[in-house]
């Protein structure tokens, strides 16, 4: 088996003019919890759409579960459970035939755990799915995702709009499932902090480029501000990127820089520059930051 | 794995068409009834009961491909709405080939057609033994019913695709229709919409003219 469960190389989607989709190479090893973040409209949706075959006009080549896209759809979505952007149930369904009806498609169905997580859930089965608020159809979807036992889940902002109760449930589900199955999942959010909480692994997507991908670990602590005194120094010979510098009100400048390691302190040293003060970012200044960063080299580019 | 997926596919159809499903079945049951309306009162003598009989078996004889149409139509519409209405993101995330998974629909639809059929053909079995029909009417109950389901059969398997079309192709085909309407008042010359669609020899939709007559002479 591929050492990833998700590999895409050169997917692009062109509807108009313009790129939607632009050689987007992802990633995504076998049992990382992948976070798939982006502002809205960036292109997380489509690439997850165009990765299950639910778009037309894709091109590049798609790998899931060492099964190729879309040729191999049936086969990929047999071991794979998908939360939509937005959920097209049929509103004329209960939830117990919603769910009688999608384990019929699933051999690897659980009833048993279905029924017992759609009690915990508090969804009554002869409940009609037009009936159900937000939070109880979101509940419903990653019901219906984990009860088919997949070994890949690829859910595409399965906590958008619902409220902190029903979030934590949901985020619970997920990662109790993926503590007991070891499953890969791959999930789209503009909610930074939701994914800091549950992933291992960032990708990163603005105006339908994959703008980075790292571990979590590398993506929360590579990145830094630092605090120059005096006369900064050329970055040019620099062992770090630098993303971003400011002048703030006084002296010195502030630098955003990435692939930070310990140490590099003496850098500066070197060039004769005083380094005040090196400060961490949270997840969601880093997002903010390497969004402003992709962008200004775009523009650059 | 696939008769349990025909099975759940069957049920749900079933459940989303049965108010109109029943509505077809009362009007199968119905329209038999209608055709031998007051037979029991026509003369005795041989040329005028013979006549009057022809009269009111051609009167019918209209409902019978209005009523295969209409199911057709509607069976059709009822089996790709939810799909249409859910931008088929549901449909195409079900781990189905999607020829397949068009087969199931459209052999569900075939069985929902077939209770219709079946009320036709029992009801004009019991209308004709109501009327006490005897010689030189020809009686077809048996006929009339499997004409009426290869017909609903047809329309369905015809608007099926039609259903399907994308936005754009809708509003190209009203356009079309539109002006072909237009054209027609203003040009008498031309076919009817009606005949284009039902007269013409290469229409698919042809077998369903002609006579419909549960009896004849």
């Amino acid at each position: 088996m591929s050492e990833f469960a998700i590999r895409t190389d050169g997917l692009s989607w062109r509807p108009g003019k313009s790129f939607a989709l632009d050689r987007v190479d992802l990633r995504v090893p076998v049992g990382a919890v992948y976070g798939f973040l982006g502002p809205n409209g960036s292109g997380k949706s489509s690439t997850i759409r165009a990765m299950l075959g639910l778009l037309g006009g894709v091109t590049g080549a798609i790998s899931i579960l060492d099964h190729q896209a879309p040729q191999d759809l049936p086969r990929i979505l047999a071991r794979t459970g998908y939360v939509p952007e937005r959920p097209h149930l049929y509103p004329h369904f209960t939830v117990g035939q919603m769910l009688t009806y999608h384990s019929a498609f699933h051999a690897g169905w659980d009833p048993a755990w279905a029924d017992a997580q759609r009690a915990r859930f508090g969804l009554a089965p002869d409940r009609e799915i037009k009936s159900l608020s937000k939070g109880e159809t979101g509940k419903l979807m990653i019901l219906l995702a984990l009860a088919q036992r997949p070994e890949l889940l690829i859910l595409d902002e399965p906590t958008d709009g619902l409220d902190p109760v029903v979030r934590r449930d949901v985020l619970s589900a997920l990662v109790e499932y993926v503590d007991e199955r070891k499953a890969t999942v791959f999930i789209s959010s503009h909610l930074v902090h939701e994914l800091e909480r549950i992933c291992d692994w960032v990708g990163l997507m603005d105006a339908g480029k994959l703008v980075a991908e790292m571990p979590m670990g590398r993506f929360k602590a590579g990145v830094r501000r630092l605090r120059i005194a005096g006369p900064a120094p050329s970055p040019d010979s620099a062992p770090f990127t630098l993303l971003a510098r400011e002048t703030p009100p006084g002296s010195g400048e502030e630098w955003l820089v990435r692939d930070w390691n310990d140490g590099m302190e003496q850098w500066f040293a070197a060039q004769g520059a005083t380094l005040r003060e090196v400060g961490a970012l949270d997840l969601e200044e880093v997002f903010v930051e390497m969004l402003r960063w992709a962008r200004y080299d775009r523009r650059g580019a | 794995m696939n008769g349990r997926i025909f099975r759940v596919m069957l049920a749900a159809q079933a459940r989303y068409v049965a108010p109109f499903l029943a509505l077809g079945i009362f009007a199968a049951v119905a329209v038999p009834m209608l055709t031998v309306q007051g037979i029991d009162n026509v003369p005795h003598n041989f040329n005028d009961r013979a006549g009057q009989v022809l009269d009111q078996s051609t009167m019918a004889a209209p409902l019978f491909p209005i009523l295969a149409v209409c199911l057709g139509c509607f069976i059709a519409v009822a089996t790709w709405l939810p799909d249409i209405a859910g931008r088929w993101v549901y449909v195409l995330s079900l781990p189905v080939d999607r020829v397949r998974l068009a087969a199931h629909r459209l052999a569900t639809g075939v069985v929902l057609i077939l209770p219709v059929a079946l009320a036709l053909w029992l009801s004009s079995l019991f209308a004709i033994s109501l009327a006490g029909l005897g010689a030189p009417i020809v009686v077809a109950p048996g006929s009339l019913a499997l004409r009426f389901l290869l017909a609903s059969i047809l329309t369905f398997f015809v608007v099926s695709p039609v259903v399907l079309f994308s936005r754009r192709t809708w509003i190209v085909l009203v356009g079309l229709v539109l002006v072909a309407i237009i054209f027609s008042v203003r040009l008498p010359g031309l076919p009817s919409l009606i005949d284009l669609l039902f007269l013409h020899e290469m229409s698919p939709l042809h077998p369903l003219a002609g006579q419909w007559r549960l009896f004849d002479v």
